[in-house]
């Protein structure tokens, strides 16, 4: 592979369609992409191919962004939003099982209990599950979450509150 | 934030790790950058999630791993097994990678190439998904093929040929020898069996569409091989001259919008808005209209109209008015419609569909335009959608507008694919419905649905345009690295088709109907229908969701995406193309 380019040369080469500077950002992306449509879209196919929609439409139409910095929230807007398109497409709400251990913490004895990870993300929309993504699975932080949902860093916080909110509630009533 | 949320953030945190920590997710990235960059059409990627009826083909799966990592052996040759699952026999096999070349030299149609690194039972189970719709829980085919070694081959190449159904392993694993470059380093220990060189007959017609029944077929005698001439036709006869000038609209170019001919006026209306600033996704959908007079060279914009703003709907021309209907609005997939009669410049809304057709629409908000086709009958505009059915097919719900009684009526419901989209033609006394390998007929008393014989290749049959006394449709077939698809007609007096001449390169995209020419749009073709010749029309119109109108005389182009030096990704400029013939 090539030399590394400056993040705003990649988007002068991607504009070019250098296939070295799109393949480098294959390698520093694709991870995080694949993982967040997959939480999405609970399908590991449709992970797959709402994460290659993303790469192709980068690749065939170059988003035209003035701040290299823009273009990791580009492609995780753009995954999302082709994870939700594909889920939606195939109209299922199938999210693969699996099972999580948490703990009862508003009694006064701790024990441990199971929860249907699957059960809980099914009863979420695609974008509360998009949300979640993007905090647990990526990490990314309230400022990086409204960057990629267009909204503020406050925006992001709020939504994220109304969202443990409501996964509390969820696990209260299992 | 309390220490109870923090509890449950960590643990969602821990979760959702664990959760999308699957190494089948992901690719090599050189295999992720060879798919991006061989995809060129909207077409390519319609049969990426190709759905091929497991009761007309048969499919043989040819793992191929090379197999020297991990100190592990090479596969020492092709191991096939028959395995039956539902109506699908597998072939499967093992030995290393075909080339490019190898595999368009392959007789059979070679349905995907790829993904490097994923498990071979996770492969099988993604492939049958796509070939049958049976859920891969379902489908588990590799698993219980014995030859397969018991893990995964990661650094392997997977992929698929497939052909008529009964095709015997023999005649698969015969062409994958004859054809496969032994002389290459990665075959080291590879050998082919002794295989029953393959039938080389010219394929008979097959069945009419599968019914509902889903048994296993059995294997019988070996079908043969379908014989089809795919190369290229002799050269165009001529190249016509196509007069191309730009047109600019008094409302935003948009993608995804409705355009009709009146016969004096081309009409253009909503569709989605193009991308945000930063391309972040669409802007939402457009309510605006406008019609362009192309002999004035002139437009107006249209009044508002009754209904909410939308995009991928429906719309004709009745010959006093244009219908809307359908589509995606802001509020999800709409289930209502309006008239607009441009000599008033006045709208009015539509009555509702039967109700529990809207019902069963709402039910299915999540179905994508292909799901969706319309056609006008003259005095009739029907409108077909695919509901929610099995998993082998899925039924197609069809309602006819009368416009002289402003009242809907249903028509019976007939069975679609499952994946694939739908398209309508009209023969001006049988409604023709194709869903990929289902195809069907109605006449116009709504009796029920006929099957219409498939083509005989084998091939599904696309954007079918009735000329008067034939219809013509797009067939391809599917082949690495390009496929190849040649126009055919369909009589439906003897319900046969025949083979146009071959086109000098593939006839790609939508037909388009003039009175002496069928015009393949996306390959710059027309056929000349009297003539039997081919023609090069270059319109090169290289937009995705764009308008497309034929005025008779002209082609008018609005909107679309895939402008890469346009702010918000959509051609602002339209096209005004004249053939001259």
């Amino acid at each position: 592979m090539s030399q590394a380019h400056p993040p705003e040369q990649t988007l002068e080469l991607l504009s070019a369609r250098d296939q070295d500077a799109f393949t480098r950002l294959v390698v520093m992306h694709d991870a995080e992409l694949v993982r967040l449509c997959f939480v999405i879209c609970g399908d590991v196919e449709m992970a797959r191919d709402a994460t290659q929609n993303t790469w192709h439409r980068l690749w065939s139409r170059p988003p035209s962004l003035r701040d290299a910095s823009k273009l990791r929230p580009w492609l995780l807007t753009v995954a999302a939003n082709e994870a939700r398109q594909i889920a939606r497409r195939r109209r299922t709400g199938y999210v693969r099982e699996l099972e999580y251990h948490t703990r009862r913490t508003e009694t006064a004895t701790v024990s441990d209990f199971r929860i249907d990870l699957a059960e809980l993300l099914r009863k979420l929309a695609p974008d509360e599950r998009q949300l979640l993504g993007l905090r647990y699975v990526l990490g990314l932080s309230s400022e990086e979450i409204g960057a990629v949902l267009g909204v503020s860093a406050e925006g992001a916080r709020s939504r994220l509150h109304r969202l443990l909110s409501k996964i509390r509630k969820n696990l209260k009533d299992v | 934030m309390s220490e109870q949320s923090e509890d449950l953030e960590a643990q969602l945190a821990s979760s959702l790790r664990e959760y999308a920590d699957r190494p089948e997710l992901h690719w090599a990235p050189s295999a992720v950058v060879a798919d991006v960059v061989s995809r060129r059409t909207t077409q390519r990627r319609r049969w990426r999630s190709l759905s091929l009826s497991a009761g007309a083909v048969a499919v043989v799966l040819l793992a191929v791993g090379v197999g020297l990592w991990a100190g592990r052996p090479p596969p020492s040759g092709i191991y096939p097994s028959m395995v039956t699952v539902s109506r699908v026999d597998y072939y499967v096999g093992a030995g290393r990678g075909l080339t490019v070349d190898e595999a368009a030299l392959m007789p059979f149609g070679v349905v995907e190439v790829g993904p490097h690194g994923m498990p071979l039972d996770r492969f099988a189970d993604r492939i049958a998904y796509q070939l049958t719709g049976v859920e891969p829980q379902e489908a588990l085919v590799a698993r219980a093929a014995p030859d397969i070694p018991d893990d995964s081959s990661p650094y392997g190449e997977w992929f698929i040929l497939w052909g008529p159904e009964g095709t015997s392993a023999d005649a698969y694993s015969a062409a994958l020898c004859s054809h496969f470059d032994l002389s290459h380093p990665a075959t080291a220990g590879f050998r082919c069996n002794e295989p029953t060189p393959p039938t080389n007959a010219t394929s008979e017609p097959t069945s009419t569409p599968v019914a509902t029944d889903r048994e296993s077929p059995t294997p019988t005698t070996p079908s043969p091989v379908p014989t089809l001439a795919i190369t290229p036709g002799p050269a165009a006869a001529e190249t016509v001259h196509v007069l191309a000038r730009t047109i600019s609209a008094p409302i935003e170019a948009t993608v995804g919008a409705s355009g009709v001919w009146t016969g004096t006026e081309v009409i253009v209306w909503g569709g989605w808005l193009g991308d945000d600033e930063l391309g972040f996704g669409l802007r939402g959908v457009s309510g605006d209209g406008a019609a362009y007079d192309p002999a004035q060279d002139t437009w107006r914009r249209l009044s508002e109209a009754p209904i909410e703003p939308r995009a991928g709907h429906f719309a004709v021309w009745t010959g006093d008015e244009m219908l809307i209907w359908g589509g995606y609005s802001d509020s999800g997939l709409a289930a209502d419609g309006a008239a607009y009669d441009p000599i008033q410049d006045r709208w009015r809304p539509l009555p509702h569909a039967p109700v529990d057709w809207v019902a069963d629409l709402r039910d299915i908000v999540e179905q994508d335009g292909d799901s969706f086709a319309s056609i006008w009958m003259g005095r009739e505009w029907v409108i077909a959608f695919k509901g929610i059915g099995d998993d082998v097919s899925e039924p197609i719900r069809v309602a006819a507008y009368n416009h002289q009684l402003d009242a809907w009526r249903e028509l019976p419901t007939a069975r679609g694919s499952r994946t694939e989209g739908i398209e309508l033609a009209w023969t001006g006394n049988e409604l023709i419905l194709f869903s990929f390998e289902l195809l069907w007929r109605m006449s116009i008393d709504g009796s029920d649905w006929q099957p219409v014989r498939q083509t005989p290749w084998g091939l599904p049959a696309y954007s079918p345009v009735w000329t008067g006394d034939q219809l013509m449709a797009v067939v391809t077939w599917w082949r690495t690295p390009s496929e190849w698809s040649f126009v055919a007609t369909w009589d439906p007096s003897s319900d046969s088709w025949e083979p146009l001449t071959q086109p000098p390169r593939s006839a790609r995209g939508q037909l388009l109907l003039d009175k002496q020419h069928v015009i393949s749009l996306g390959s710059d073709l027309a056929y000349e229908i009297v003539g039997g010749v081919w023609l090069d029309v270059p319109m090169s119109v290289d937009r995705s969701d764009a308008v497309v109108v034929w005025t008779g005389r002209e082609l008018l182009v609005w909107g679309g995406w895939e402008c890469g030096a346009c702010p918000n990704g959509v051609f602002q400029e339209g096209l005004l193309l004249t053939p001259d013939w």
